[in-house]
């Protein structure tokens, strides 16, 4: 098991926001979107496993990703692929605006 | 640190029944992935339409998370170890998840009270006879309600209290009822103190009045003595344990229909007028022939100093029924009048014969025939008014008029020996209180309240 970096939290809105940004490149299904932050992020985004679902589950509800499944080898079980729906995209678009600007501002203050 | 141990992922897999797709025919590493997968579940309000999908998804992140650490040479149990510890908490995940699918509000309350799982086939010895106590306990409060809304006998504050305090165990008693059935540790413990009462209760009534059988309470004797065997508590033993703060609420929901409408009753209603809000004063004219009272009149002044916020009550208000105020009139010495009918008898009656009635309202002139007040009252419950009841409508009445009923009587030769007869007035006001006044000829009396119900006086009467 890898130890978890410490550091800020991410609020249930940047985790959202994150999925939407690898959702952004492609399909993906829970366990791939785990793995792929952790790699993206070089492990500083290494969160319990299950913490996705719940995301995912409300991006769902809330009309930005859409899921569904697909047959896997004999004996594997199914995997759920998401996908942005338009509202995602848009979603996503106006999240990446928004980060933009407040890391921009931070950077200011922060001085790098 | 994060991380479930061995122990951990054990005793979870351990307390989740054994449901389709779990039997001890797979291998034990899988039973365990499922086991968590379950207990994350047992501690969510997931909808039971996109529980079984949810399940699936999460049992196949655990799975391909344990065959990645198997290729990768680890022993198959502890690869399964790896991949829960991995996965978080069923604490965290399960509510985490119940936000996700419902509001705050929701996931807060009543989300933590029923999760959303799917009880097994084997259901536990006493489970079914728990359920049937909150069932019928339900009912009971149920009707407990609408006697509150439809009898009323409070007023508007004390009403609300008293319908706060009963649907309040209403509502938990429902949840109770189907969390029960969701192996909720909460939900067992409610039953418990639930029959504890009930079988008290029932003991209780039994010694005052041995003939009264108590449904509920021979039901509680069975049921508190399921709830204490080993089949109930291992079927909510994955549950969250009960807190203080949840036992508070255990305690509250039990305890509260059975003392909230007692202790209403207790509480000043400022938006209520009280019986130190009506003066009464009854007056007793008599005539007198060879020496002897021959006929009279009893006069009845009745001055509001504040009258009620809603005239009808909260009942009133809410469900359109509109009870009238009863004055009424007895004779306390026993003399009953018994012919056929009131009015003026067309043939001589024997007794004491009440000849007339008036009510008038002294400032507007009104009299019984108009909107003031209506003709038929009806029989009280909260004490006896006496015969010859004048309904009053209360909301037709202005503080600080006076309204006056007058009676006229007669006394036929057969009771002429007595020497003067003893009046009794009262008035009930919205079956809640009451003022009463006892004179007979040549005094003039002020009423006094009463609030305590009283049986029916069963002497003499004037019938209506």
């Amino acid at each position: 098991m890898s130890e978890r970096t410490a550091g800020p939290e991410l609020s249930r809105g940047e985790f959202g926001l994150l999925i939407l940004g690898l959702l952004g490149r492609r399909e993906m299904y829970g366990y791939e979107i785990v793995a792929e932050l952790r790699s993206t992020t070089a492990g500083v985004v290494d969160l319990p496993e299950g913490t996705v679902y719940p995301a995912l589950r409300r991006l769902d509800r809330d009309g930005y990703v859409e899921g569904h499944w697909v047959e896997m080898a004999e004996g594997a079980p199914r995997r759920r692929y998401y996908r942005l729906t338009q509202n995602g995209e848009h979603a996503l678009a106006s999240g990446r605006e928004e980060w933009l600007r407040f890391k921009t501002a931070a950077d200011t203050v922060l001085g790098s | 640190m994060w991380g479930l141990d061995d122990r951990h992922a054990r005793q979870s897999a351990f307390h989740v029944p054994m449901s389709e797709g779990m039997s001890p025919g797979r291998s034990a590493s899988e039973w365990l992935l499922r086991a968590h997968v379950e207990r994350i579940l047992s501690m969510s309000a997931v909808p039971a339409d996109d529980r079984d999908d949810l399940a699936e998804e999460l049992y196949g992140h655990l799975w391909q998370r344990w065959q990645e650490a198997i290729a990768a040479g680890t022993a198959a149990e502890e690869a399964a170890s790896a991949a829960i510890a991995a996965f978080g908490l069923p604490e965290e995940l399960g509510p985490q998840l119940t936000t996700a699918y419902h509001s705050r509000l929701y996931a807060s309350t009543i989300g933590v009270l029923l999760p959303a799982i799917t009880p097994p086939a084997d259901r536990p010895h006493g489970l079914g006879r728990s359920r049937l106590l909150l069932a019928l306990s339900a009912i009971f409060q149920t009707i407990g309600i609408g006697i509150l809304l439809w009898g009323g006998g409070l007023a508007p504050v004390q009403s609300i209290v008293a319908f706060v305090a009963l649907a309040f165990g209403l509502a938990v008693t429902l949840i109770a009822y189907r969390a029960l059935d969701r192996q909720q540790a909460w939900a067992l413990a409610f039953v418990k103190l639930l029959a504890l009462v009930l079988v008290l209760n029932a003991i209780i009534m039994f010694v005052a009045k041995p003939i009264t059988i108590n449904i509920l309470g021979i039901l509680a004797i069975f049921v508190w003595g399921a709830a204490q065997g080993p089949q109930l508590q291992a079927w909510v033993a994955g549950s969250r344990p009960v807190r203080v703060g949840l036992g508070l609420v255990i305690v509250a929901a039990v305890g509260l229909p059975w003392i909230g409408a007692t202790a209403a009753a207790a509480i000043p209603d400022p938006t209520a007028a009280g019986p130190g809000d009506l003066s009464m004063q009854m007056g007793v004219d008599c005539v007198r022939a060879d020496g002897l009272v021959s006929s009279g009149s009893v006069v009845v002044n009745l001055n509001w100093h504040r009258t009620d916020v809603l005239p009808y009550g909260l009942t009133g208000w809410v469900t359109g029924m509109r009870n009238t105020d009863n004055l009424g009139i007895s004779s306390v010495d026993g003399l009953e009048y018994s012919g056929p009918g009131f009015g003026f008898p067309s043939t001589p009656q024997e007794g004491l014969v009440l000849m007339s009635r008036s009510y008038l309202d002294t400032v507007s002139g009104a009299a019984t025939s108009e909107s003031v007040t209506m003709w038929s009252g009806i029989p009280s419950p909260f004490f006896d008014v006496g015969g010859s009841v004048v309904g009053i409508d209360p909301g037709t009445i202005v503080a600080g008029r006076t309204y006056r009923v007058t009676y006229t009587f007669l006394m036929q030769p057969s009771v002429a020996s007595v020497d003067a007869p003893v009046f009794q007035v009262r008035y009930d006001h919205q079956h809640r209180w009451g003022v009463e006044a006892v004179a007979t000829c040549g005094q003039t009396v002020a009423g006094q309240a009463v609030t305590t119900p009283e049986p029916p006086v069963t002497q003499g009467r004037f019938l209506p």
